[in-house]
């Protein structure tokens, strides 16, 4: 297990290098500097602030200097704020995202299971069709819909919850709704597809013919490996919900790492891009390792050594 | 088991439900007790320094955080005694003789002197800072000179201590507004020590406006700022007049204009930075009175490059320009919030009547183009209109293609942009036509039309006229009020007759004000002082 999660960190140095690479080059393309203006600056304050930054060198050497720098964990200065570090303005707005991220996760999850294994256990009734209309309006439904529509209901009309603001406990509730619904409703219907799958096979037969009370067919024997095409998708899911949604973000304006990084893209704070593009790579690579990992605990027949 | 489970779904929801519904006061409510001023401020500020920030955003926290010599009277802008208890101006107009507060203090408890005036306004005038609004200083002497290093010396420059409480300003030529200037916040002064402390005074973006670092003399100081998130000013007790300052605490709240909108309806604002047009014209109709719009000095305008064919030509330009219905663009898109502008200077700068208004004239736009070579449009290549993300300028761009389509019979394109392109490109001149507003730092004439000086940084168009620097400049030096408004007159006129720049609407400032908000008044500048406001239930 171990020189198995070894050899997946190494081999995820090269996927990150790559994506380093061809960000920092790519963000470089694009018109328009971090330190363009209403009003233009001086030549002089220009060459300063290039200076001040490293920004005046051959660009090849100032990517050389970034890996330097990032081989000591430096992320370097935000170049929009002055003062403030990259890893300093990820590290305080992280917590916020993956707050929001773990609890709509969380919620996604039951929801989404639990219909989908009801959906399951009565197909083509009216609870499967109920069930999955919902599932499929959750699909269709985008966030920069949702989003606004509760708050014009929920926070506007009757006044239940603050408009914006990530406060007090109840500021959590609509963006988790928000944020949870479209995975909700995908995890439905793959847990229900898969959940009937499993139930045409054998072993399921099989322990039904054993007189095994039907919870436990399905629950024990059935959800078990249902749950594994779920598990597969929740990874990445995870990594992006925690990473942090720009829609939702925006709509309740919260102040985690999501809508930020597209500021910082607008902003061209190059070293805050290249942070923040540097941290969600690391958060997927680890995510689907850690789904590797649960997936060879819920199917003995995944050798961990051949899935790589 | 399937039973049990459906039936939780409702327990469920009616928690969810009853976990809200135990609705508590808002946090405008709760303001009244502790005396916050919930402002929403638009965009996130880049830089909280005096010298270097640009734009509202982070103009607005400035305000509260510093004080220049003078400051703002609340209610109608004359300039009041700030940093400077009283000042003596000489016969020619030209020194004036600033005698300072010997209260007036750092937040750290350090003196405010004369000497961080000279040392402000030395760092100002460095090129190397990239001051945006260094141009604002060149009215004092040599400090232009300074400026572009033809002089090295800066006690040459019209800037001097004569004690630690005394500061002595000389102008080049007697400025009537020279008052009204140093209410801006490019006047105020800087922390000497601390900025050394934290770095070169000259780079732009020295960390010295982090909370801790920050030190302000003004009736606020820095408590807390979290990127793109709030930004926290408490009371200075060491202010000169704290007895008098109301306000506890000001949250400053970068948002979007419609998250603004939200938290404010939802209570959780006292003031916005803007409001929706089409919002406002709502709040409008149903005589809201939380909306506030109120005539402001700010120019909707198009910028003309008049260095690229066929927009170098002239007649080509205010054909342009006279091809607009100016009144039917403000009326169907910018709504409540503006008035047709048929010249570039509004009437409330100083009282000012343009002797040449630009009107729709089809048949002399259609005469001139003819003129210029391109009879009912032939031949005329499509140009492009230049602007940035924004319902309103994406109307605004398509009535104008319209219009020109209509009355010219030529192809506009109109090229949405995002805001740093658009900089990039408008800084380059690298666009035909681009959208462009301003809004003047103070109530003069002058404010508007320096932007199209030969000189000016603003001006992006590559219009360069002599006669028009010639105008503007005699009339910096006229004494006689009626003949400068003249000279003023006359340069607009010949700005609008060359039409480096299309004059589309003059907006209002647009706001949402709570009702508990006392001693807050609209201004054309749209700069507000926090020393006088203070939170008081509604009757």
């Amino acid at each position: 297990m171990l020189s198995f999660i070894i050899k997946r960190i190494l081999e995820a140095i090269p996927v990150l290098l790559i994506i380093i690479t061809a960000t920092f080059f790519m963000i470089r393309l694009a018109p328009g500097g971090p330190f363009d203006a209403e009003r233009a600056l001086t030549e002089e304050a220009m060459e300063r602030l290039n200076a001040y930054y490293g920004l005046d060198k051959p660009l090849f050497e100032q990517y050389t200097q970034y890996l330097g720098n990032l081989f000591r964990g430096d992320l370097g200065p935000s170049l929009k704020y002055p003062g403030f570090t990259v890893s300093e303005i990820i590290f305080e707005k992280i917590p916020i995202s993956m707050e929001l991220g773990l609890y709509a996760f969380c919620l996604a999850m039951l929801f989404g299971v639990t219909a989908g294994v009801c959906a399951s256990l009565r197909p083509n009734t009216w609870l499967d069709y109920s069930t999955m209309s919902f599932a499929m309006t959750g699909i269709c439904l985008p966030s920069f819909v949702l989003g606004p529509l509760l708050l014009l209901v929920f926070a506007l009309h009757f006044e239940w919850f603050n408009a914006s603001g990530w406060m007090s406990g109840t500021d959590k509730i609509l963006p988790t709704i928000t944020l949870a619904v479209y995975l909700a409703a995908t995890l439905a219907r793959i847990t229900r597809g898969s959940m009937l799958e499993v139930q045409s096979q054998d072993y399921m037969r099989t322990a039904k013919a054993k007189g095994l009370p039907g919870w436990r067919v399905h629950f024990i024997h059935g959800l078990r490996n249902a749950l594994l095409p779920v598990v597969s998708i929740s990874g990445p899911a995870l990594a992006g919900l925690i990473s942090g949604s720009f829609v939702v973000e925006t709509v309740y304006h919260i102040p985690g790492l999501g809508r930020f990084f597209v500021q910082a893209a607008f902003n061209r704070d190059y070293s805050m891009i290249l942070g923040t593009v540097l941290f969600f790579a690391v958060l997927i690579v680890m995510f689907n390792l850690l789904v590797d990992i649960v997936l060879a605990w819920l199917n003995p027949r995944i050798k961990i050594t051949q899935s790589t | 088991m399937l039973k049990k489970t459906t039936k939780l779904i409702p327990y469920l929801a009616i928690f969810l439900v009853g976990a809200a519904c135990s609705k508590k006061t808002t946090p405008v409510e709760e303001a009244l007790e502790t005396q916050t001023l919930l402002v929403g401020i638009g965009g996130d500020p880049q830089s909280l320094d005096p010298h270097v920030a640009v734009g509202a955003p982070g103009k607005t926290v400035i305000w509260g955080l510093f004080e220049g010599l003078l400051t703002q009277h609340p209610q109608n802008l004359p300039p009041v005694p700030g940093v400077a208890e009283s000042w003596d101006v000489s016969a020619d107009g030209k020194t004036y003789t600033f005698f300072l507060r010997e209260n007036a203090r750092w937040s750290n408890g350090d003196p405010v002197t004369a000497h961080d005036f000279v040392f402000s306004y030395e760092r100002i005038l460095s090129k190397e800072l990239g001051a945006p609004q260094a141009y604002s200083l060149f009215i004092i002497k040599n400090a232009q000179a300074y400026y572009d290093k033809a002089l090295t010396d800066f006690t040459k420059v019209g800037v001097t201590a004569l004690d630690e409480h005394t500061l002595e300003i000389e102008l080049n030529n007697p400025t009537p507004y020279f008052l009204d200037l140093l209410i801006q916040s490019i006047f105020f002064p800087v922390h000497k020590a601390t900025i050394l402390k934290h770095g070169d005074p000259k780079n732009p973006n020295n960390p010295w406006t982090r909370p801790g670092h920050l030190v302000s003399n003004g009736p606020f100081m820095l408590k807390s700022r979290k990127t793109n998130d709030e930004i926290i000013a408490t009371k200075n007790p060491l202010y000169w007049d704290a007895e008098h300052v109301r306000l506890n605490e000001i949250h400053f709240l970068p948002m979007s204009v419609e998250a603004e909108e939200h938290a404010f309806r939802a209570g959780q604002l006292h003031l916005t930075y803007w409001v929706p047009e089409a919002k406002a014209q709502k709040l409008l109709e149903q005589k809201s009175p939380e909306l506030v719009s109120e005539p402001a000095l700010i120019v909707y305008h198009y910028c003309l490059n008049t260095r690229k064919p066929p927009l170098d030509d002239k007649r080509v330009r205010k054909a342009l320009s006279l091809a607009i219905d100016r009144e039917k663009i403000t009326k169907a898109i910018i709504l409540s919030q503006g008035k047709p502008a048929y010249n570039f200077v509004p009437y409330e700068a100083g009282n000012f009547i343009s002797s040449a208004p630009v009107k729709e004239d089809i048949e002399e736009a259609k005469r001139l183009l003819a003129e210029a070579g391109y009879p009912n449009g032939e031949g005329f290549p499509p140009i492009e209109i230049l602007y940035n993300t924004a319902e309103t300028h994406r109307k605004v761009a398509e009535a104008v293609q319209e219009m020109w389509h209509k009355n010219l019979n030529i192809n506009a394109l109109p090229e949405n942009q995002e805001w740093k392109v658009l900089l990039a490109r408008r800084n380059t001149r690298d666009f035909q036509v681009v959208r462009t507003s301003w809004i003047a730092h103070y109530v003069d004439p002058n404010a508007l039309l320096e932007l199209y000086l030969s000189d000016s940084p603003i001006n992006e168009s590559g219009w360069e006229n002599a006669q028009y620097d010639a105008l503007i400049k005699q009339a910096a030096t006229e004494r006689n009020l009626s003949k400068r408004r003249a000279l003023m007159q006359e340069a607009e006129a010949l700005l609008l007759d060359e039409a480096p720049v299309i004059p589309i609407s003059f907006y209002n400032m647009t706001q949402l004000k709570h009702q508990s908000v006392r001693g807050w008044y609209p201004n054309l500048l749209c700069t507000h002082p926090y020393n006088d406001i203070y939170l008081q239930a509604s009757k």
